[in-house]
This record gives C-alpha cells, structure tokens and sequence, in this order.
C-alpha cells in the first residue's frame, strides 16, 4: 500500500486491486492488495461465518462508498435507500469468496531452498493430522448415526418436520438432542421417499421396517447416507474437543508456517501477502430472514446496491462478482467514490473533512461544509486520471491550506468550530509521527521504505519508521491504546483525539524516551543545536539560559554482569562451544537476536529468565552463558523440562531437545536429551505425563578461573518446532558464599543513565512545540 | 542539580479549566450506584457445586436425568455435588460449604439462580459477559459505564481490571472500548507483580521527584509561552494539564497499590494471598473514585474444570472466599456497599451430569462437568439490588434456567438502571447507528431492585 501511494497508483485501480487483484490479467505484483479483505475480524467457527462477511460488507462499503450498508442486515437500511436485498446481493459476493489458509508468494517460487526442504514435510505432517482426526471422528459419529435406534429418531423427527421452518427444525434438533446436519441429510432424504413424504401418519411398525431395509441393504454404509458426513461437513459437528484438538493443530501448522514464510522473507524469497481467492463453487445467496442465517429467504442475485446501479443493477457475472463490484464501485458515474476518497485526504490534510462523518455520506452522515468545493474536487480528480498525488498538490496549494492557525476573536465569535476554515486547525501529531518525530531529532530514524516489522517493544528501540510496527489485532496494545490508536478489527474513519495522563507518562517515563533525548543531547554540540534538532529553531535569551547545562552526560560503567544471553554452535569434535553470538534485542522479559522473532539466522531461539527455545537446527544451540568472575570452585544445580502437550504427543510433532552444559576450558560437563514424546494414553494423569519429560542437571565440584564460561546450552536436534524448553540453573560457589541464580540475575539491557543535560533534551521532545503543528 | 530554571509561578494542580474525556458526568436517571466491582471467576464455576442447591442429583447419581440438552463434549450420569449447603443468615439462602465467608454475608446477597447465555463456549460467553454480543467487535462493559459517567479520580485510570499472572481468555478483548475513545478501554493491572511502581506502564518515576518536579515546571514555562501567542486553543491547555494529572498519578498510583498503608487488621481480614492483595486493592480503587474494576481469577481460565470440579472448585474457592467476604464486609463497614454494585459470576455455569473423559478435552477420568450456557448461577450485592434475595430458578438438576429468566443483556439493562441510564437510550453514535450495551435486547429486571 505503502509503494502503490508512493507510485501514485490511480486511485480507481488502487480500488479495484484491493478489492480483486487476483482476477486481473497483470501477474501476482498486486496480489499484496488483497490483504485488505483477508486480515479483517476473523471467527474460526463456523456459525459466526455471517459475521465475517458482515465485517467485509461494512468495511468495503463505508471506506470506498461512505454508505452503512451494514444496517440492512436485518431490516430494510432506516435511513437510507439501502434494502436488505441489496444487503444480501453483496453478502454473496463475500460468502462466495474465502481466504486461503497461507499467505502465497507475489511471485513465482525458485527451486527448492533448504528452508523448503525443513519446512515442508512439517508442514504437511500436521495438515495429514488435522485430516486424520477430522476422519476419525466422522467415521465415530457416522457408526452412531447408523445405529438402528438412532437412525429411527432421525427419521421420525425428518418426517415430523416436514412442513416446518428452518429455525423450528432446529430447535427441534436441539429439544432432541440430534445433529442438525444429519437431521437436514435425512430431512432431504425423506422428502425423496415416497412412502415416508406422502405418509399421513408413521407408526413404530412401518418406522421398523423402513429402519431394517435401510440397515440389511447395505444404504447406511455408503457415502450417500445421511449418517456418512463428507469432511466439509466436519465443521457442522465439531464438539469442543473436536474444535479445540483442530484448532490448536491448525495453529501449530499455522506457527510453522509463519516462521517460514517469515524467515523466507528475510533470506530472500519472494515475500508473501494474505490474499483471497473465490469459492471452487459459488453458491446463490438468500435474504436471511431478520439477518437469521437459519432462516434463509428469497434468492438473491450478486449486483450493485440499487441507490446507485439503479432498479435493476446489472448481474455481477465473473466468479463470486468481486471484479464487477470493484468496477462499480470506481465506475464515473458512481458519485460517491471519488467524492467519499476526495473528502478523506482533505481530512488528512486539514483535520477534519469537509464532510465529517467520512464513512458515512447517508441521510444521517454530517452535510459538507462546502458541497461546491466536495463536487469540484471530486471532478478534478477523476479528469487527473484519480491522482491522489494531484489533488493533495491542488489542496496544499490553495489559500485555504495556507492560512495560519493563529487565533482571530472576531472570527471566532461567529465560526467557533472553524467550519469555514478562517484558520487552519493547529494539529497534534498522531503517535506514528510523534514517535518518529523523536527518532528524528535523536538522528536515528531509519527512513528505509518496506521491509519486515518490527516490536514497538523492544530495548533498545528499533529505529525503523513507525508504520512499520507490529500490530497484532488480537492484542491491543496498552501504549498504542493510550495514543488513540484504532482498533485494528474494524474500520475507522478517523482517529480519537483524547488527552490522557497515560500519554504523558510515556514522555516523562519511558525507556524510549529517555533513550532518544540521551541521543539528542550527545549528537548536539550546545544548546542552539539541540533546539534546531527538536524544534527546528534556535532558543531564545531566555530559553538559552534555562537550558543552560555545562557537562556533557557522563557514561556510567557497570559491572559487567554475571550471565549473557545468546545462541551459537557446538563442536561436537573439540567439545566446545565454537561461536557464541549475544542477543541484542530484549522484548517484554525475552532476550532475542530481533525486536520481531524470528530471526534468519537463529529462528526463534530466545531466552526468559526460567527458559526458552532453542535455534532451528543443531547448529543454533540457544546459549544461557556464565562468566566466573573469579576462581575457585562451584557446584551446578537445576531442573531442565520440556513440557508438551497432548496434540504433539499424539501425533508426534517433535522430536525433542538436547541440552549440554559445557566449560570453556573443561568441554562438556553433561548432556541430557529428551527424544520424541511418548503417545497419549487413556486414563493417564497430567501429573505423571509433566515428570516424564524432566530431569535434574546437577553437577558437582567444577573448577573454573576467573573469565572462564560456563555454557547451558540447548539445541532442537533436528527439528525445531515444540522445542520450548525450562531450565534456570544456579551456580553456587564451594565453601563460599557467592551464589548465582539464573532466574533471579536475569535482566534486560542496563538502563539509560539519566543526566541533566539529557533530561533538558527531553523537555524539547516533551513540549506542545514538538507535539503540535501549526 | 544547580540548575537555572526558569522561574514560574506555581501551578494551581485543581484549576483546571478544560473537561477531559474522563471528567465525571452526571448520570440521566437517579442512581443507586456509582461505581462496579465485577469479581470475574473466568472459566465458569458450576451452579449446583456454589449457589444452586440440587438434591435430585444425589436421586439420579450415577443415571441419566430425564433433560437432554445438547453439551459441547460428551456428558453422562447426573453428578451430584461433592459439596454440602447449608442455609444461611436471615434470608436463609442456601450456599455452598466452600465459600463459608461470602455465605457469612449472605443477606447482602441477591443470588440470580436463573441467568443464562447464548453459547456454551468461553469464548463467545465471555464476549457477551462483557460486552453485550458473542462475536462482534463491541465495546465493553466498563468502557461502557466509564463513557457514561468519567471517573471521580482523574489521577487513576476510570475502568481497570485485576488479573494476576497474565490475561484472562480473549486477553484485552475483555476490557476494549472498541469505537468508544480509547480513553475508555480499561487498564490491565497484573496484581502478582507487588511492586507498585510496576503496576501501570510507565508509572515508575523515571528520576527522583525533585529532578522530575524540575523538569515538569521548565516545560510548563515553555508550553505556556508557546501558548501565549495562541490564545483558545483548549487541545494545548489540555495537555499543558496531561502532565500534572500524570505526576500525580504517579504518586496516587504508587499509594492506591501500596498495601503496606493499610492497617494490619485489614490485611488479616482480607489474608495475604494474591487474591486478598487484589480484593484489598480493589476497594482501594473504588474508594478513591475508580468507576469500574474487574477483579479476575487469574489467568486462562481458571474455573473450567472438566476434570475433577471438586479439588478443581475447593482450591479456587479458598482463594477466593476469604478475600471476597472481607471485601464485602469491608465495605458495608464503610458504608461503600451502600452505592457500589459487587457482581460475582463467570462467563457461564457448567453441566450438573459428569463429563466423559476425550481426547482434546479432559483425559483424566469422569469427574468434571461441561459448559453450560443453559442455566448458571451469578449474585450481585450493593447498590440498589434486594438484600438476602434469591431471584429465579433452574430445573429439578440445575440445567437449565426455568422460572424468572434472566439472560446477561437482563443483567446489563438492569445494572445500567441502578447506575443511572436507561440501557435503550444509553447509545453512541458509529458506523452510522446508535449502538448500545445490549443491543436490541434486555429487560430491567425490576424484580431485583430494592
């Protein structure tokens, strides 16, 4: 997104591709835009499907149309012309599409790398055993469905329920106790019988014949039966364990995926995007009754909404239709678009669009301050080929933009809310640009365009632009929050704007702070340059003897600490540890090698103060190293464990950890290995699965000189995945008092020394001269 | 430090000129509360194991009951509770033997034996628990309440949840304002760190009080003369005011969390565990004007117990009970019970027959129980609500709720009655409708009210 507006993509084909870059003949480049429908809210469950259409229709149509066509989900819209059909009408369009499981590559893959050849047969072991439970399980609740009994209930309650609705069957169903879905299988089956569907009434005797010739002709068995679920139908039964077994397969598949593709990504392969493709089969769409998905009505075609494609919109014909959507949505003669984006970059621009309910250009949005201005702006950019470029030039340039912020009394007595645009509306920078604001007058900001993201998290702070930051959208982030970030599941047209002591603490009290104003003081000579930094001007008489401070900020040196924390490669032949790279990034309470695991080189490997994980191979040992800080003579003490689960132990997802404690100068002092886990069995306890995969690392009367390192030192073996290990280890010195522990001594990076001059610095990045534009 | 700082009159702290998004508003309707404590025990404790007596379970033990209702695993034989109940105080509410402190308070009590839900999972039930839907992204009920009515103390958060050890299912979905103002998402505390400076991010003092006493007034001095020649312009005079609310919240922050400041009396009353730690903080936080805390188990979800609900039940409950009584007591000691609405209840109750051990969910023996949506068991005290009542009922074996139905949009109109609103009325604008915590549902339940 960040290239096509760099590029200055015409903003009708910007539209298009994000909305249908896979059905245009022009190669996967574009393929990236789709991501705009695919990392929307997500439900797994199949029941909350409706809702995540309803997330599609809503986004698309409030960001490119300025229309709430949500509102009609269950009723005809209040306020606009926008009937629930036509709600409907684009519900198939969102039904009918579907979000492949993984990201696909923007560009044709290369041969075969050795990341290929890692992660593929992982990847497949775990898709065979998510499709080897869900057959397992089908096959157990088909056997159920085939008793004689049970095969009697469904049918007398199918016959029962012949001329019911759907959601009566399915509280039928539910009073019960049967499954919908066979229900409905057998519901369509006795509609095709003729003794059954004509029959006025069913007694036991007929019911008993009917169940036997089913059962001795062998029909129950066979696909078609009612009872015989196919796999897409496994989604419709799923208990809890079911889902949980599924879904939490699904999810390690997932991690292994992400790391690959991640990790291919920064070794060069062709970088991935989440798209969407359309369903193998399209399947018409019905009104669903009070927006119940239960009870489907009248069919729907796929068209445009009426208010605009007229009363009789022409019939979406390419797939689930989201190319001719696309195409009327930019289509000229459509007003909304280009007055809908038009009214939005004068928002960016000035604050507040000229239309203020940016989303909503309904009957109940706000009217346009200057409708003139709107309909000319919007007329421009269509005859400038949808520039975005010119119009932000043609605004920028204008007299109203120009204007300064400065207060007039007399036009404020008769336009308090600056509707009219007297002045311009001074503005706060939002937190993107207040971040990089400071990165800025620090001298650090890494302005490289694209590239992976990064932890906002992180010690110390990652340099690179903020709108490169991580943003999970299951997590909201307390700091993000506390700045008026949106919630990244749902459109927003436009930020909050709330002042919050939260805020302020992050200014007065954060690491990142500190660390660039410590930046800004040492990068400047006095203080003119620290305000021409900061502020991009030079202090005045005043400011100049407040800000007066004469040392320079000292550097503090610490002791060096006892333990590091990093990754490097055994040598099995010298019994050594070769190499040992430190971690140099600390996220949360987790040394790592990136502020965004994982890492090229070593994965995911990481360490907190009680455990880890090991790098991806037995090459990337994750090392936990001490530093004898005199001779003598310690004993080594602790407990390794590598817990798993039941879902790994069942379908044997790893194959354990190994773990040595090597001495620089002595080799290996011991080696424990934990092989693959033993299966589940029924009955087991939970407390007795955990012992079986722990053990106690002791070892006694070690000798070590000053400097010498002593190494605990985990490697995945051969496979990496489920290797998340415990063991915090303490040293304790023979016939002295000196004890190091592992979990105790752990620490992130030293702090930032505070110093006068540094928290004058951080005056300047605190000031509303920073924090405002005028 | 020797500094030459700008002289500066001294700052008013309480004249502040411009309302914030957290200024305390008045309700639309009388109020009876004004203020919620909402004890979240995540992962759904079992009605008939806590507020809902069943000897017809002890009748079927070991066979089935004559109620089919469709489970999430595989249930079996009815199950009866391992526990005793004994009626308590005037009221004479019968209550489980595992909370012999909540039940000592019993006719503060009004226990809803007949609350249900949409949907037996924890996910969806948490959702609607907490913010009136089982899917959507919607604001939650704190968020809501704190939009409402802003908090008394701006130099705490308004809306703040407890929860030792990590985040409850669903994380910080619990507590999202969602489209409201970030300003009314509630805070995340985790109490098993007891170092108060580590509590809230970034309130930990980065230099000593006078260094940073020092450098807020040189920026005060700056903003000021950048706001001279810009006159009106309330968003600086705000902000100006931000930093003075965030020093003092430094210090009300490092105050409220200190435990040490109570009395030795009141610690023993509430017992030094986590859970005493985190039910003595949150009277500490109410009784300074905090509108809303959540006060969670810990978290996952600690109540789920498909295995083994009775050590399962009688661990939790010890955490728990003591802490919860103390606060009840602690509180009408000080008159505090009289305008605060303490909830007590999980996302959902769970299946009076024996959970079947299965792969994926419990392996360990039948002697759990399963989700319930169907019927479930919560009380609210305080504020408003009928003292030493008992509200509805469920079947003959606590499945399902049967006489005086309360669903948890009931719940919300009924709380948002007592804090002053009008749940149908009580909207915000988005995405061009009102929206509201209940959505097109609930009913006050007029039944429970004092």
């Amino acid at each position: 997104m960040i290239g096509a507006f760099n590029a200055d993509m015409p903003y009708d084909r910007f539209v298009v591709r994000q909305l249908a870059a896979d059905q245009l003949e022009e190669g996967s480049a574009h393929l990236p835009a789709l991501g705009f429908l695919s990392l929307g809210f997500n439900t797994p469950r199949l029941t909350n499907q409706p809702d995540n259409v309803d997330d599609r229709i809503d986004t698309v149509t409030r960001t490119f149309l300025g229309l709430t066509v949500s509102c009609a989900r269950c009723h005809d819209h209040k306020y606009d012309p926008i009937p629930t059909r036509d709600y409907y009408s684009l519900y198939g369009v969102f039904a009918n599409t579907h979000s492949p499981a993984d990201p696909a590559p923007a560009a044709p893959p290369g041969p075969a790398s050795p990341l290929d050849r890692y992660y593929l047969p992982r990847l497949a072991t775990r898709l065979a055993a998510i499709d080897g439970y869900k057959r397992e399980r089908l096959a157990e609740i088909a056997a159920e469905a085939r008793q004689p009994e049970t095969v009697a209930k469904y049918l007398r309650t199918a016959w029962e329920a012949r001329g019911m609705t759907n959601p009566q069957v399915e509280n039928l169903s539910k009073e019960r106790n049967l499954n919908l879905r066979i229900l409905q299988r057998w519901r369509a089956w006795t509609a095709g019988d003729r003794t059954l569907s004509g029959a006025q009434q069913l007694d036991d005797a007929t019911l008993d014949a009917i169940v036997r010739r089913l059962a001795d002709s062998g029909f129950l068995e066979t696909p078609a039966a009612p009872p015989s679920l196919p796999l897409e139908d496994f989604i419709h039964v799923l208990t809890e364990g079911d889902f949980n077994t599924t879904n939490n397969l699904r999810w390690k598949r997932d991690r292994v995926f992400a790391d690959y593709a991640y990790r291919g990504a920064l070794l060069g392969a062709p970088p991935r995007a989440m798209q969407v493709a359309d369903n193998a089969r399209i399947v018409p769409a019905h009104v669903f009754i009070r927006g119940n998905p239960n009870d489907p009505g009248a069919e729907v075609p796929p068209q445009f909404l009426s208010v605009i494609g007229g009363k009789q919109p022409a019939r979406f014909t390419h797939g689930a239709g989201r190319l001719d959507l696309a195409r009327a949505i930019v289509d000229p003669s459509n007003p909304l678009t280009a007055r809908v984006w038009v009214n939005r970059v004068w928002m960016h621009l000035f604050g507040e669009g000229l239309t203020r309910s940016a989303s909503d250009f309904g009957t109940r949005g706000d009217e346009p301050s200057h409708p003139a201005m709107l309909d000319f702006l919007a007329d421009s950019l269509m005859r400038d080929d949808w520039s975005t470029k010119k119009l932000i030039r043609r605004i920028v340039l204008s007299d109203a933009y120009r204007r300064s912020s400065s207060d007039n009394a007399a036009a404020r007595a008769i336009d308090p809310d600056n509707r009219l645009l007297w002045r311009h509306n001074r503005r706060r920078l939002d937190f993107e640009a207040l971040r990089d604001s400071m990165l800025v007058a620090a001298g650090r900001l890494d302005e490289r365009i694209g590239g992976p993201s990064f932890s906002l998290e992180s010690l110390p702070a990652d340099p690179r632009r903020t709108m490169y930051a991580f943003v999970e959208r299951e997590r909201a982030q307390a700091l993000l929050k506390a700045f008026d970030y949106a919630d990244p599941e749902r459109h927003t047209e436009q930020r909050d704007n709330t002042t919050v002591p939260q805020q302020s603490l992050f200014l007065m009290n954060s690491e990142f702070v500190a660390e660039q104003a410590r930046r800004l003081s040492e990068r400047s000579p006095g203080i003119g340059e620290m305000f021409r930094h900061a502020l991009g001007r030079l202090p005045s008489e005043a400011e100049r003897a407040a800000f007066a401070v004469s040392e320079p900020c000292a550097s503090a040196p610490g002791a060096a600490p006892p333990w590091r924390y990093g990754y490097g490669e055994f040598d099995a032949a010298a019994g050594r540890v070769a190499a040992f790279t430190p971690f140099e990034f600390f996220v949360e309470d987790t040394w790592q090698a990136a502020s965004l695991l994982p890492h090229p080189d070593s994965g995911v490997a990481s360490l907190t103060a009680t455990g880890g994980a090991p790098g991806p191979d037995a090459r990337h040992a994750v090392i936990r190293r001490w530093v004898a800080p005199s001779g003598g003579t310690v004993d080594i003490a602790g407990s390794l464990s590598h817990p798993v689960d039941q879902f790994v132990r069942r379908f044997g997802l790893t194959d354990g950890i190994r773990a040595r404690i090597v001495h620089s100068r002595l080799g290996v002092l011991g080696e424990w290995t934990f092989g693959p886990p033993e299966p589940v069995t029924a009955g087991e306890s939970s407390e007795a699965a955990k012992k079986a995969r722990k053990v106690e690392t002791a070892v006694a009367g070690v000798e070590v000189r000053a400097g010498d390192t002593i190494d605990f030192a985990v490697d995945a073996i051969e496979d990496a995945e489920e290797d998340r290990f415990t063991w915090s280890p303490s040293i304790t010195a023979v016939g002295g008092d000196s004890k190091w522990k592992a979990a105790a001594d752990f620490a992130g990076p030293p702090l930032e020394p505070r110093c006068p001059r540094s928290q004058l610095a951080q005056v300047l990045l605190m000031s509303n001269e920073f924090a405002f534009v005028d | 430090m020797g500094l030459p700082w700008l002289a500066l009159p001294a700052m008013a702290p309480e004249a502040f000129a411009t309302p914030g998004p957290l200024s305390a508003k008045s309700p639309p309707l009388p109020a009876r509360a004004k203020r919620i404590v909402h004890f979240f025990m995540n992962g759904g404790p079992s009605q008939v194991d806590t507020l809902d007596p069943k000897p017809a379970l002890a009748t079927y033990a070991g066979r089935a009951i004559p109620i089919h209702l469709r489970t999430e695993r595989k249930t079996g034989a009815a199950y009866p509770s391992p526990f005793a109940f004994r009626k308590h105080g005037q009221s004479g509410i019968e209550i489980s033997e595992i909370f012999p402190n909540i039940a000592s308070m019993a006719d503060e009590l009004c226990v809803i034996r007949s609350m249900h839900t949409e949907v037996p999972n924890h996910e969806p039930s948490l959702m609607m628990m907490n913010c009136g839907t089982v899917t959507q992204v919607r604001p939650s009920f704190g968020s809501w309440v704190t939009y409402g009515l802003g908090t008394e103390n701006q130099n705490l958060p308004g809306f703040i949840a407890l929860c030792p050890g990590g985040l409850p299912v669903r994380g910080t979905h619990n507590w999202r304002s969602a489209f409201l103002p970030g300003a009314y998402q509630g805070t995340h505390i985790d109490t098993r760190e007891t170092r108060p400076e580590r509590l809230i991010e970034n309130i930990r003092a980065s230099q000593g009080r006078d260094a940073q006493r020092r450098q807020l007034d040189l920026l005060a001095a700056m903003n000021r003369r950048h706001s001279e020649d810009r006159a009106g312009d309330a968003n600086l005079e705000s902000r100006i005011q931000s930093f003075e609310l965030a020093y003092r919240m430094q210090m009300e922050a490092a105050d409220v969390f200190d435990l040490s400041r109570e009395p030795a009396s009141i610690r023993e009353m509430y017992g030094d565990t986590q859970y005493g730690r985190q039910a003595l903080i949150a009277r500490r936080l109410i009784e300074r004007g905090v509108r809303f805390v959540q006060v969670w188990h810990g978290a996952g979800q600690p109540w789920d117990a498909h295995n083994n609900v009775k050590e399962n039940h009688t661990r939790l409950a010890a955490e728990c009970d003591r802490p919860i009584g103390a606060f009840l007591r602690d509180c009408k000691q000080r008159g505090l019970l009289d305008d605060t609405l303490v909830i007590w209840g999980g996302e959902f109750g769970r299946t009076p027959t024996v959970e079947l051990a299965a792969f994926g969910s419990n392996l360990n023996g039948d002697n759990g129980r399963d989700h319930n949506s169907y019927g479930f068991s919560m009380w609210v005290a305080g504020g408003g609500m009928k003292r030493g009542h008992v509200h509805g009922a469920t079947d003959d074996f606590g499945f399902r709720a049967e006489q005086d139905r309360v669903h948890v949009h009931d719940l919300h109109a009924t709380l948002l009655r007592l804090m002053g609103f009008d749940h149908e009325k009580f909207t915000y604008r988005y995405a061009g409708r009102d929206f509201r915590l209940t959505d097109v549902h609930g009913r006050v339940v007029e039944e429970i009210l004092a």
